[in-house]
């Protein structure tokens, strides 16, 4: 019966998101001054829709999503591992916690410099691995926030009936669960922070010229803005898609 | 004398002494009940038992026992489960992670679910339980491995009288049955007199009150017979009017 519920909401809201869309992009257009041309809803839906037998679109799409799967993924490794590694010992948190606020201020783009030295402005791999960085800091600040807060009761009822204070055992009998719901919130804030990047360094025209993010910079060029609404609705697209996995995943644990 | 506590001196911080030159012998298989009012270190003085805090001044010392048989059941049943595991698996836990869950223990595993009547819970998870229900898995899971030293902190507090009976009656078989050393927190006279062989004190120099009080346990009686017969009466007035006393001094 719940599970009923909860499929009829599902479905409510998915119908819901053209519904928004487009009530969105009607109030944009209403409230446009005259001299832009801003398409319709009708426009926008009917390029979105064509977008699906577009070969071009297609790729670009495929492209964007690897990147943004790629980052997400090396984010939570490299983001996992160093949180578990830095708080192994709360002095060695303590230390690390000032260089990781430093780095959470400096805006991405800021970065580009170093890595185009590092990779080259046109490697393919550029726009993926920039994106990694803020991933990273938000998949760490998050598990360290779990670790620091998982309950330290149930931590001290685990050394009891194992009859050892084994940390490592522990941590993957204890710890890993308790820091489970953080870390998935911090998937889905990074996963969000990740298309973010991914489009806009392919916007800026960074890696090589495949990408959602540098379709809409050159739909832009050709004035074609029906398009150009069209293929932003694709990148929330993957961003839905990629959640709905994470909530799959969630479930399972809750 | 398996456990014994000599001269422990422990705080928190540096101004407040929790505890000052504290000093306790329990006897191999003997059940004792710790009075003290809220605050006076009970749940402090299992934590130090069980190495979860340290830095202590004086000596605590587990003679014949090893880490693996000692069993702490505390008051908050949600910290002694594993929200993440079915009760089933809760409960065979302890089991698991020593590699002893064979068919003599399932059959251990068993009895505790029928006793503490858990049978139509076994595939929920800890969230969807009752706070007595809880309260049982956590008792559960705190036993199955057959424990020789066992704290009890406050477990029964928050029960409506009916399981706790049920529950103290449970306890006290087991505990005959393991002879394990028992340790119960209370603040309750009835569950004090009814469980444990002898009654101390934590008075207000935070060290244990030489005063005490020994109850003869009555074989075969139910508990409310055993509650209210002559024994029991006469060691509940004793434990209260040695109570109002330390703690008016």
């Amino acid at each position: 019966m719940n599970r009923n519920k909860n499929f009829v909401s599902f479905v409510i809201g998915l119908l819901l998101i053209p519904i928004i869309v487009g009530v969105l992009l009607s109030l944009l257009k209403v409230f446009t001054p005259v001299s832009i041309k801003f398409p319709s809803i009708f426009e926008i839906y009917r390029d979105f829709f064509k977008s699906f037998s577009d070969k071009d679109v297609i790729l670009a799409f495929l492209s964007t999503a690897k990147r943004v799967i790629l980052s997400s993924l090396c984010a939570v490794f490299i983001g996992v591992f160093l949180s578990f590694l830095l708080n192994w010992n709360k002095r060695i948190w303590n230390f690390a916690l000032p260089t990781i606020d430093f780095l959470r201020s400096i805006p991405i783009t800021f970065f580009i410099p170093a890595f185009a030295i590092l990779l080259g402005v046109s490697s393919p791999n550029i726009i993926w691995i920039l994106a990694v960085i803020p991933s990273v800091l938000i998949i760490l600040i998050n598990v360290s926030e779990g670790i620091r807060q998982q309950n330290q009761k149930r931590l001290h009822h685990f050394y009891i009936i194992s009859g050892s204070r084994n940390k490592l055992r522990s941590f993957f009998n204890v710890t890993v669960f308790e820091v489970f719901p953080f870390f998935i919130s911090g998937f889905k804030i990074a996963l969000s922070y990740s298309i973010v990047v991914v489009t806009v360094l392919e916007y800026m025209q960074m890696g090589n010229d495949v990408g959602l993010g540098r379709m809409v910079y050159n739909e832009m060029e050709q004035l074609n803005y029906s398009r150009v609404y069209s293929i932003i609705i694709l990148v929330g697209l993957i961003g839905y898609a990629l959640n709905l996995v994470l909530n799959k995943i969630n479930l399972k644990y809750e | 004398m398996p456990l014994e506590i000599n001269n422990l001196t422990f705080s928190y911080s540096q101004n407040q002494n929790v505890f000052q030159n504290l000093s306790l012998e329990i006897k191999d298989g003997e059940c004792v009940a710790l009075l003290g009012f809220s605050g006076s270190g009970k749940s402090t003085l299992f934590n130090l038992i069980t190495s979860l805090v340290q830095n202590y001044e004086g000596s605590i010392s587990l003679q014949g026992y090893e880490n693996t048989d000692i069993s702490y059941i505390s008051q908050s049943a949600t910290d002694m489960s594993f929200p993440w595991k079915r009760v089933i698996s809760n409960i065979q836990f302890p089991l698991k992670l020593r590699n002893r869950l064979n068919e003599e223990k399932q059959n251990k595993i068993s009895t505790l679910i029928k006793i503490l009547k858990l049978e139509h819970r076994l595939n929920h998870y800890p969230s969807q339980l009752s706070g007595g229900e809880l309260k049982r898995l956590s008792i559960a899971s705190g036993l199955v491995y057959s424990p020789r030293l066992i704290l009890l902190d406050e477990v029964f507090t928050g029960l409506d009288f009916a399981l706790k009976w049920e529950l103290w009656s449970f306890i006290k078989q087991e505990i005959k049955s393991l002879k394990a050393t028992t340790i119960i927190a209370t603040h309750d006279l009835d569950e004090a007199v009814y469980l444990s062989d002898r009654i101390i004190f934590i008075n207000k120099n935070k060290t244990i009150d030489e005063r005490q009080v020994l109850i003869e346990q009555t074989e075969n009686l139910n508990i409310e017979d055993a509650l209210t017969s002559k024994i029991l009466v006469t060691a509940r007035e004793q434990t209260l009017k040695l109570y109002k006393e330390i703690n008016n001094e």
